[in-house]
Parts: C-alpha cells; structure tokens; sequence
C-alpha cells in the first residue's frame, strides 16, 4: 500500500512538473514526458495486476491535466504497460542503451495510440500535424531525460557509494543475489 | 487477464466519449488533488525565475566597476521591475476596461498551468466551481475569444483553447455582416463554409456572431490573413490568425453564462 501511494505521489510530482515548469520553459514540441518513464519503471518492477492498476491511474491522471476524452490515455497507458512487459520479458532489461531506446519509442508508440483511440471519436477533430509535428521532439527529449537519469544513478553509485534500487540496474542485482 | 483489463480500460474510454456531458468523478478528484500543487508550482516557478533572472544579472555586471555594477544593477533592476509594472498595469487597465464592457457576470482567473500532454490546447486556471464557473462556460480576455471550460474541479478548470481543432465558433465577418464558421487548427484558425460568392478579403476582422447562445455578440475572434478560392469545390480556403495570442495568457475572464440545456 505505501508503494502504490508512492507511486501516485510520485504520479502527481512528474504532472506538476509537466503542467508547470516543463510548459513555462519548454515549447510542446521538445516538452519530455516524464509520464512514460514511469510505465517503463512499473513495467520492469511491477507484477502484471499492480502495475496495469497503475498505468491506468497514470493515464487517467493525464486526461484529466490534458485534453482530450476522459480514458484516452488511461487506455493508450495500459496498451503501452502490456508491450513494454512483453518486451522486458524477451529482452535485455538492465541495458541502459536499450531503456533510452524504449523510452524514445514510448513516446511515438503513445502518440499513435492516441490518434487510433482519437478516431474512434467520429466527431472530435483530430489535429494530425499537431501531434505528428511534436511527438518526435518529445519522444527525442524524453530519451535524453531517460539518458541522463540512468547516468545519474550509476555516476551516484560509483562515486558516492549509494545503492539507489532503480529501473533495469535492479534485475542486475536480483541476479547477483541469486548466485550468492 | 490482460485481455479483460484491456477491455475496461477500453469501454471505461468507450463510455465517456458516448456520455461526454457526465460527470466524471476520477477526473474531478485527480483536479482537485493536482490543483494545489500545480498552483504552488507555479508561484515556486515564478519566485526562482526572478531569483535566477536577478542572480544572472548580477554575475554578468561582476565584471564591471563594483560601485558602477551595483548602481548599474540597482538601475537595471528597478527598471525592470517598473517595466514589468508598467506592463501589469496596462494589462489590467485593459481588462478592467473590458470588464466594465461585460455585460454579463464574470470571474478573473490566472492561467497556472498548460496541457500535460502538448497535443492538445488546453490551459489550466486557479478558478473552479466554488467560484461559479461550470462546464462550457466561455471565456475572453480583452483581445478577444480565448476558449470555453471543459473541466471544473473545486479551485481549477480546464479551458479548451479556440486553436485547438475540437473548437469552433459561429463568427461574422465585420465588414460584410457574413456568417460562418470559424474551426481551430491547432496554431491558427480556418474558416469554414465560406462559399465562392462570399465577399471576403484578406484582413477582414471576424467576431462571434452570438449566434451558438454561448459567447456574447461582438468579441473578436481574429483578422483573415489567407483567402483562396478553389477552382473546383463551393467553399474557399480561408486561414485566420486569432486575435489573441495563446501563447501569453496570464489573466482571463470566465462569463457565467451557460447554454440552455
């Protein structure tokens, strides 16, 4: 119960941010979506029921600070959980390579989802050029975020000795504990 | 397992699409919950621009005389600072000025934040139902038409900006008195339905016709900047730049008028 409460808490930070800081400085166009990297982490962390629990209070949580109709990202949001396990599943999770590339194609893969669940809406307008234009930048900055986060992590635990559990570098561990 | 949460997730988006005017509690909560935090945010935000902004300042003027960098930066700063008044000040003089126009009841309200998701036009307030706003409600700044509310939480609303391609308006071109139709395009603005007989020149100005019941008559909507008359087809291809620019709101206007259901 405290994890998903941390979980929401931390939900709520990454919209602030969003919402606020991110806006005030940052054009829609290269704006990082914070949001996916949250999936990404719940998908490597997380069981199945908890962590699709999650993706959609993630993604209704976005609908409600964004446009569009209530569920469209809280559905995109559990469509993205899905493939992002299936993929941990069959690939290299502690790769941060691979962590920035998944979080790169997050962002497209959210974005397409979002103009297929928009058309279900006949008689809302989809604005293709709008999304289309941005998703690349954002799917760009939302890499170099996801980049620079794991380079954090690994620079804290080289140099100051922190053991910080996080995203990919926990399976390592996990793997490490089993041997002993 | 996956394919049973899928699918609620799926009718759960099914079902607010089909009951668009239902209201719907997760949204309201998370609203209310974010509300706070996104308003303390953007005072935070706001606070450390300015200790940023002053900070750099002083660094580049350290390499100046020390006497002359801090009579320089006093100047500097003071001059800003009155710049930013001056600017306050006639930004509000013109929306008390606008206000007094206003027929109907308003509240004014501070944009805090913007679209989580950028693909959208949307823009948070510091306004909710406690002060009387509701859902639909039109708002205006003094430039002309901004959007209407979409989303109410108890301190802050959602507005959909008139860009955005869910919106449209019912518009008159001034000079001519024509009818039509003025639909969002993510950055700009198009009129729709203009037929190839229609007078219409470039630099027209369009005001809401009042004709939707929602916004009143007379508010300006945004100046034709591109007309172009297909040679197959009834309507023309006309581009609208809007008169207000979305991209600096800071102070708007809620009218509490609602549609008759």
């Amino acid at each position: 119960m405290t994890r998903f409460i941390g979980y929401l808490l931390v939900a709520l930070i990454v919209y602030t941010l969003q919402v606020s800081l991110f806006s005030e400085f940052l054009v829609a166009r290269i704006r990082p979506d914070l949001s996916i990297l949250l999936i990404l982490f719940i998908a490597l962390n997380e069981d199945i029921t908890m962590g699709a629990i999650l993706a959609f209070i993630f993604g209704i949580m976005k609908d409600s600070l964004a446009g569009g109709n209530p569920g469209l990202f809280g559905f995109s949001y559990l469509l993205l959980f899905f493939i992002a396990t299936m993929l941990f599943n069959r690939l290299n999770p502690e790769s941060a390579p691979l962590l920035v590339v998944l979080s790169f194609f997050g962002v497209i893969l959210e974005g397409a989802f979002v103009v297929v669940s928009l058309l279900f809406a006949a008689h809302t307008a989809v604005n293709w050029s709008q999304i289309v234009g941005s998703v690349v930048g954002q799917a760009a900055a939302t890499a170099l975020v996801c980049g620079v986060v794991l380079w954090l992590v690994v620079f804290v635990r080289e140099h100051l000795g922190v053991r910080l559990p996080f995203i990919g570098l926990k399976y390592l561990e996990d793997e490490y504990e089993c041997d002993r | 397992m996956i394919v049973l949460i899928l699918f609620t997730g799926f009718l759960y988006y099914s079902y607010h699409l089909k009951n668009r005017g239902v209201k719907n509690f997760w949204e309201r909560t998370v609203l209310d919950v974010a509300s706070p935090a996104i308003q303390t945010a953007d005072s935070l935000i706001e606070s450390v621009y300015q200790t940023v902004s002053t900070y750099l300042y002083l660094v580049e003027a350290e390499k100046e005389n020390q006497t002359l960098r801090k009579q320089v930066a006093e100047l500097s700063g003071q001059e800003a600072k009155y710049q930013e008044l001056s600017l306050e000040n006639e930004r509000l003089r013109k929306l008390l000025h606008f206000q007094k126009e206003i027929e109907d009841a308003f509240v004014s309200a501070q944009v805090v934040g913007e679209d989580a998701s950028g693909w959208f036009r949307t823009v948070l307030i510091n306004k909710g139902e406690l002060d009387g706003i509701k859902e639909g409600m039109p708002v205006v700044v003094a430039d002309g038409v901004v959007g209407r509310i979409i989303r109410t939480g108890q301190t802050v609303s959602r507005i959909m900006l008139l860009p955005d391609p869910s919106s449209s308006i019912a518009v008159l071109i001034q000079r001519t008195r024509v009818r039509s139709i003025c639909q969002g395009q993510g950055d700009s603005l198009s009129l729709e339905f203009a037929s190839n007989d229609a007078d219409i020149e470039v630099g027209d100005r369009l005001i809401s016709s009042g004709m939707g019941g929602l916004f009143p008559k007379g508010v300006t909507v945004g100046r034709i900047v591109s007309a172009a008359k297909p040679e197959t087809g009834f309507f023309q291809t006309i581009e609208v730049e809007p008169a207000v620019d979305y991209s600096r709101l800071e102070e708007v206007i809620v009218l509490l008028r609602e549609l008759d259901e």
